[in-house]
Formats: C-alpha cells, structure tokens, sequence
C-alpha cells in the first residue's frame, strides 16, 4: 500500500524531484534492511505503515506538486519503515549469506516495484488530466483507513486497560 | 524507435520479470489476502453495479464532478468501514446497497444533472452502506491488509470502467450505450432488493 501511494506520489511530480527520491528511497530501505540484523524486532511496524500510507493517498488526491524537502522525507520514511518492517525470520540452520542474500531479494523487488509504479503513474497522470491516479490516491486513502481502524479496535481489544 | 517507445518497452520488459509462474505459495497469506479482495468486488454485482455507476455519472456530470464524485465515493465509503469494524448497529445495509444501484442508475438512465452538492450528498450516503458491508467482512480476512490492497486497486480499477463507459457520451451512440448501462444497473439494483438476483 505504501509503495503503491509513494509511486502514485512520485508520478505526479517532476522527473527533478522523482529521481533524488527514488535514489534515497533505495538507500534508506538498503540500510533498514542491514539494520534488521542488528536491531531488535520494531513494534507496531504495520501501524506506522497504515498512517504513512494513508498520508501519501490524501496527498495523492490533493495532487500537490509536494517540495523536494517533503518529497525526500517521505522516500526516506517510506524506505525506513518498508525496510525495518522487512525482516527475515531466524530459522535454526539458516545461514548468514542466505540470509543477505533474501534481504538483497527484498531491496531489489521493493526497488523495481516503486520504480515501475513510479514509471506507470507518470504516464496515467497525462491520461484525462491525472484522473486515474487520484482515483486510485482516494482508495489507498479509504483502505488504509478501515485496516487501521481494524487494527486499532484490535489492539483496543486485545489491551481493554 | 521514439524515447517514449522505449520506455515503455522497459516497463513492460520488467513486468515480465514478475511471473506469476514462479510464485511458490499462491494460495495463502499476503498473496491469497491480496487476490481474496481483488477478487471479492467483482464478484458481489450490487457493488459492482454502483461503482461503475458513481463513475459514470460523474463523467455524465463533466468536471470537476468526474473526479469528485469517484473521490467522495471511497473516502466517505472508509467511514461507514470502521461503523462495519466497530461493529456499530446500521439498519437497512443491503436494501441501502441495492437502492443505491437504483438511484444512481436512474439518474443516468434518464439524463438528469443534478447540481455537484446533491450529486456528491447522494454518493456520499450510499456509500456509507457499501463501507458497513466492506468494514463488516475485513475482520474475517486472513490478510486485512494485503486484502485491503486488492480491494483498493480492484475497485479503483471499476471506477475507472465507469469513467471509460461515461467518456463515450462524447459520441452520440456514446451517450445511448451510457444510458443502458444505467438502466441496466437500475434494474440490477431492483433484481437486488427485490431478491429477484
């Protein structure tokens, strides 16, 4: 949902700005990814993705031509969150290179699916005036907000205190 | 070959590195959640008929009802979802869908414009009973956000059908084939809450 409203995002913006966010993008999950080895599990990961995303599908809507400033806070927390939230399990006999090797697999298919989404939304936004993409911008919007409101009123149950 | 060609060779040459083929678990978790609600709205005709239809009234309507109204439609459509979630007590739910298909329907069916802000009230309603349904059903999905996902891109993607469909009414055999399909998602709608489908 996040890579899908950041692609959506960034296709509405010029190719000055896409190129600088896809590159932070890239570098900020890249380093998350190695920073799952090392930190402990990150809490409430899906909670933080639901708000981001519902963020970037009301900008979506809006279609605001977004700063570069903005543009690459929102690659990098996007790249962060996507990342930290992308952890491999540790299984008994799994090795360190099969490890890398399964987050290098996460980084490269996180990568292309934004730079393809990116690529797809850029070209729909000449389509009947960008329609299509704030469209698609109001439903990431409307589905972000139910799962998060089903995940709120879940852990509301789950901790009734 | 022109630049633009070439770009999108590329696109679509890197769609070809994500077959499907080679995906080992397909039947369960993100991608059995993901496909569960990209599939659940083309199967459930009342909302298919009332999504198509928001989206060819408002091309019916011209701008800026073409963007607003397929806009209100999910946005508003979010809130009676968490009433669905909250399982808050909403009487009325189906007979609300199939009305819906009724109403918006007929609007096209016999070519009245109302003004934006009753156009955008009307959607806005019912799409309070399509989100109660949608809110109702995501607590039962093995996946609500992979679910979600494809919910949102399944009916985003109806939506635009009924743009497309609302579109052909720059022809004049256009506007006939716009206004048969609202008479057909009227009489869906009455199939609907007459028990009749």
């Amino acid at each position: 949902m996040v890579l899908l409203a950041l692609g959506l995002l960034l296709g509405q913006q010029t190719p000055s700005t896409i190129r600088p966010s896809l590159a932070l993008y890239i570098l900020s999950l890249g380093s998350a990814l190695v920073l799952t080895r090392f930190l402990p599990r990150f809490v409430q990961g899906e909670l933080n993705l639901l708000i981001l995303a519902l963020s970037l599908g009301l900008l979506v809507i809006l279609k605001l031509r977004i700063n570069l400033a903005l543009a690459l806070t929102l690659s990098i927390c996007a790249g962060v969150l996507i990342g930290l939230d992308s952890r491999v399990s540790a299984l008994p006999g799994l090795g360190a290179s099969k490890i890398y090797l399964q987050l290098a697999g996460t980084a490269v298919s996180a990568s292309l699916l934004l730079s393809l989404l990116t690529l797809f939304s850029f070209y729909l936004n000449k389509l009947l005036n960008g329609l299509a993409v704030r469209v698609l911008g109001a439903w990431i919007t409307a589905g972000s907000l139910m799962v998060l409101a089903l995940f709120i009123h879940s852990l509301i149950k789950a901790n009734p205190a | 070959m022109p630049y633009r060609y070439t770009k999108l060779g590329w696109m679509v040459a890197l769609f070809i590195l994500l077959p499907s083929a080679a995906w080992a678990h397909t039947g369960a978790g993100a991608i059995g959640g993901f496909m569960s609600g990209f599939t659940h709205p083309l199967y459930g005709w009342d909302h298919v008929a009332a999504m198509v239809a928001v989206g060819i009234l408002g091309a019916f309507l011209g701008r800026p009802a073409i963007w607003i109204l397929p806009i209100v439609f999910p946005v508003v459509m979010a809130f009676g979802g968490v009433l669905g979630i909250l399982g808050l007590p909403l009487p009325g739910i189906e007979p609300g869908i199939a009305i819906s298909s009724i109403v918006l329907g007929s609007l096209i069916v016999l070519a009245v414009r109302p003004p934006l802000w009753i156009a955008a009230v009307l959607v806005a309603g019912f799409a309070i009973f399509h989100g109660y349904a949608h809110g109702a059903e995501l607590p039962n999905a093995a996946n609500p956000l992979a679910y979600s996902a494809g919910f949102v891109i399944s009916t985003g993607l109806l939506h635009l059908f009924g743009i497309a469909i609302g579109e052909l009414i720059r022809w004049p055999w256009g506007k006939a084939v716009a206004r048969t399909a609202g008479g057909v998602i009227a009489l869906t709608g009455v199939g609907f809450l007459t028990g009749v489908l």
